[in-house]
């Protein structure tokens, strides 16, 4: 897809007519450029971002009308289709769909993109990062389109990153009912897989033995593991210091 | 967060109740000096320099704050991604430190 550039110019240009005069011209230049999933996407992060600055700076009057400007994924759904058809199998097109899985919650919209993404990346190196990001799709489809990336896919990276992807749905969504398959995933996630760097974040067998950990021992009335570590004056403690003691364990940070 | 944080420290002196954080800042001097501002007076483990390692990934710690109530013998009673609101968390400790109070006593 290509798209109309337009750069408005304000020349002043001054031009010696008779002893003084200054002529102001305006000269508009057009230009033809690529558009890309990738810069479509990023310019409505742009977008929403600085929305997302004037809404915080506004007063609560001026935010009643700003929520209504609030830029939506939807907004740029046509264009992005439109760069997706044109090039069905491109790396760029992979990152058009991980957005629309992401951002868009239409029905159809996600088929489409389930769809594509099924019979065009099923062979692709690069399609770990959209599987990852299958796991917080809140749609049962979902659950087919993670199980041919895991055995149909012939890379190693993708197969692992579509099998975790597959737990931590389940885990999601059907934690209760699902459990003992959820172990299973992690598990076999641990054997076949751990040496695999996970789209975001560390190795698959890190993250696998973590959730398992978690599943295992952090559960509602289980009791809680110790933690050995120092304060941030540097001294020694143990949260089993405070045995006898209600505690709330708080994970904060000031960032 | 802070203000409920630093109100239960206040209405819980002398309870058997106790705020412990995992704190997840990568910079420690600038953490201590932020707390110092802020008047965190509760104790912390700091998780190191990389917050998705440490305690934290041990703890498989997906997103700040995570929140742990355990009782006074050591059992998990609840768990939030995300604050539930300080009303939720009042109940729940409440509810709890009464339960660990009246225990101390017949000891």
């Amino acid at each position: 897809m290509k798209r109309l550039a337009t750069y408005t110019l304000l020349a002043v240009v001054p031009l010696l007519l008779g002893s003084r005069a200054i002529v102001a011209e305006e000269a508009t230049i057009e230009s033809i450029e690529e558009v890309t999933a990738e810069k479509l996407i990023s310019e409505y992060r742009q977008h929403y971002s600085s929305w997302v600055q004037k809404y915080q700076a506004a007063s609560a009057g001026e935010q009643e009308a700003l929520i209504r400007e609030m830029p939506k994924a939807e907004n740029i759904a046509k264009d992005l289709w439109e760069v997706i058809e044109a090039n069905p199998k491109s790396p760029d097109t992979l990152a058009g769909l991980g957005f629309i899985l992401g951002e868009i919650e239409k029905r159809q919209t996600r088929y489409r993109a389930l769809t594509l993404l099924t019979e065009n990346f099923l062979e692709s190196e690069d399609a770990g990062s959209a599987c990852a990001q299958l796991q917080s799709v809140p749609d049962r489809r979902v659950l087919g389109v993670l199980e041919a990336f895991m055995t149909e896919s012939p890379h190693r990276t993708v197969q692992g990153t579509a099998r975790f992807a597959y737990a931590k749905w389940l885990q999601s969504y059907r934690a209760k009912k699902s459990a003992a398959e959820i172990e299973a995933c992690l598990e076999q996630v641990a054997e076949d897989y751990a040496d695999v760097d996970h789209a975001y974040r560390g190795n698959l067998g890190d993250l696998a033995k973590a959730n398992l950990f978690e599943i295992r021992n952090l559960q509602v009335g289980m009791k809680a593991p110790d933690i050995e570590g120092k304060d941030m004056d540097g001294v020694p403690f143990k949260l089993s210091d405070y045995r006898g003691k209600v505690v709330f364990l708080d994970y904060w940070a000031h960032w | 967060m802070f203000p409920h944080e630093r109100s239960l420290v206040k209405r819980m002196a002398n309870k058997p109740f106790a705020i412990l954080g995992v704190n997840g800042d990568p910079d420690l001097a600038q953490a201590n000096k932020m707390s110092d501002e802020a008047d965190v007076s509760w104790r912390s483990f700091w998780n190191g320099p990389d917050p998705g390692a440490g305690i934290a990934r041990s703890w498989n710690v997906s997103g700040w704050p995570t929140l742990y109530l355990i009782d006074h013998e050591g059992v998990i009673r609840n768990k939030w991604l995300g604050s539930p609101g300080d009303e939720e968390l009042d109940l729940a400790i409440n509810q709890l430190v009464s339960v660990a109070a009246s225990a101390a006593h017949s000891d």
